[in-house]
């Protein structure tokens, strides 16, 4: 792990970010944000306020219409092929859905967070080097998995399987999280046992994350830092204390849901 | 008043069902119409082709002294011919299903219109479609004019056969595929061959088994055929017993595919169990 650049400036610069899927209708309306080198980050706000797309437009998994996303000193927007590949191996991503790969192992789908240091050969043939099958391991272990290694996914319950997700990003050693929706498929006693298990790995490893959330309460519990977006524009920015009912208002238009 | 709430009240929604019930009065008076052509053309094609009830009788007592001349099978006289052909049979069957298997299986990826852009989907969906298009009765005619009798035309003709339907079912298989597996693989930054490698394969791959055994099975059975045509195999020595009335011996040779082609089936079930 040693040989990660740590640098002293913001990890991530959002500079006027804008998305639109059909012309005329953005879902991003020019989003400008700077990230620290470490702590959490819950993006709050209303279905369709562009949380996910934000999110994925950080790894270009969706392509922005404009605007610049700047990571550790580099524009990913302006990358393409393998230079991009290789930036976005160094940004893990937790999904809402878990999106493992169902007919593979526990221990294939960990691995899988590899993918982006392997020729295909040795993807094929899962000839994955020593030391990343122990840290899969490790990490399995971590996990409380330990003895789920050789099952396939498709056998894992909803919890064990945003684990295992959690654990894909996590091989890739990554210098930023990114999780989107990590516990709106699951009951709110796991999403809870999830969060606490992304937070703390992540803290330990100096990570810095940022998490989509329905779940203003659990959002708060965990964020070091909440940023509030409704209709595509950040309209809030602060610690979770902050938060006040005004505020949530704001967000979340109107006041009448919360009595 | 805006057209949403012009709906909403109801304004505008009569004139709307109206051209709807229409609509469907229409559609089910051409279906009607439909069957009734469907209903013409069997009788007339009936009466075109002579098909009557009493020559169909008639056929039947044919077809029975038919059946009693094959019997008893006679593998003996010709045995070295059947054994000989039937292993060519086999032979063409397993090389065309290797060839067919081999090239179906980048040409099916590439026809995929989820993974692939239109320029490349297009030219690849229309190879595998002709491929797909003719009987292989009639390829093998073709490849018998080509490249002279024998064998050789047979695995090229099934060959043929095997990237069309293996290609297409494979291009389907494919394009249902769960995106969310494959966006997660691609977000760890997979190059493309490792996103097909984790995140495409792991979906398809046994369903591609079931297509391979399953054209497995029809290339053994096209494989008897295709000796009529002269492109190898046991259909010859079939088509000979049949002209020289040897009909003892065309029901050993009966025998034989049957044989031939359960084993055949049996073999690709337990290929499909063991990949389950």
């Amino acid at each position: 792990m040693g040989d990660r650049p740590h640098s002293a400036g913001p990890t991530l610069q959002i500079q006027d970010l804008t998305k639109q899927y059909t012309r005329g209708q953005p879902v991003l309306r020019g989003v400008s944000l700077d990230l620290d080198s470490e702590g959490i980050a819950t993006i709050i706000g209303p279905s369709g306020a562009g949380k996910s797309t934000l999110l994925r437009c950080i790894n270009r998994l969706v392509e922005p219409t404009s605007g610049r996303v700047i990571f550790h000193g580099t524009d990913l927007v302006a990358l393409d092929g393998r230079e991009l590949r290789e930036y976005r191996r160094r940004i893990g991503m937790v999904f809402q859905e878990f999106n493992l790969v169902e007919r593979l192992s526990v221990i294939e789908n960990l691995l899988s967070g590899r993918l982006g240091y392997l020729p295909p050969w040795r993807a094929w043939l899962r000839r994955f080097p020593e030391e990343d099958i122990q840290r899969a391991f490790d990490l399995l272990e971590q996990l409380g998995l330990r003895e789920f290694a050789a099952k396939r996914a498709d056998a894992l319950s909803g919890g064990q399987r945003q684990r295992v997700g959690i654990g894909r990003a996590l091989m890739q050693e990554p210098e930023l999280l990114l999780a989107d929706e990590p516990t709106s498929s699951l009951d709110p006693r796991t999403s809870a046992e999830i969060m606490e298990t992304m937070a703390t790995l992540a803290r330990e490893r100096h990570i810095p994350v940022i998490v989509n959330m329905h779940d203003v309460n659990l959002a708060a519990r965990f964020a070091d830092r909440m940023i509030g977006m409704t209709d595509g524009r950040i309209v809030f920015d602060g610690p979770p204390s902050a938060l006040t009912t005004e505020v949530l208002a704001a967000i979340y238009g109107g006041e009448d849901w919360m009595h | 008043m805006d057209a949403l709430t012009r709906r909403a009240a109801g304004e505008e929604a009569l004139p709307a069902e109206w051209a709807a019930r229409l609509q469907w009065l229409r559609r089910r008076y051409g279906m009607r119409l439909a069957w009734v052509g469907l209903a013409g053309y069997v009788v007339y094609a009936g009466s075109v082709l002579g098909f009557t009830p009493a020559r169909f009788w008639a056929g039947l007592g044919h077809g029975y002294v038919f059946l009693t001349r094959l019997l008893p099978p006679d593998f003996v006289t010709r045995w070295s011919d059947i054994q000989h052909d039937m292993l060519e049979s086999l032979e063409i069957a397993v090389l065309a299903s290797v060839f067919g298997i081999v090239l179906a299986l980048p040409l099916g990826l590439l026809a995929a219109r989820n993974l692939m852009p239109p320029m490349v989907t297009w030219p690849v969906r229309v190879v595998v479609s002709v491929s797909r298009s003719f009987h292989p009765v009639i390829v093998g005619i073709v490849f018998v004019k080509a490249i002279g009798f024998g064998p050789l035309a047979g695995a090229l003709t099934l060959t043929i056969a095997s990237i069309g339907f293996i290609g297409k079912l494979f291009t389907e298989a494919i394009e249902e595929i769960s995106l969310k597996q494959v966006e997660a693989v691609r977000a760890t930054g997979a190059s493309f061959l490792n996103v097909l490698i984790f995140g495409v394969l792991p979906q398809v791959s046994a369903r591609f088994v079931g297509f391979s055994t399953y054209q497995f099975d029809s290339n053994l059975r096209n494989s008897t055929i295709l000796g009529i045509v002269g492109a190898g195999g046991i259909g010859g020595t079939l088509l000979a017993a049949f002209q020289r009335f040897d009909y003892n011996i065309v029901c050993a040779i009966v025998i034989v595919i049957i044989t031939l082609i359960m084993v055949g089936e049996v073999i690709s079930e337990r290929i499909q169990r063991w990949f389950q």
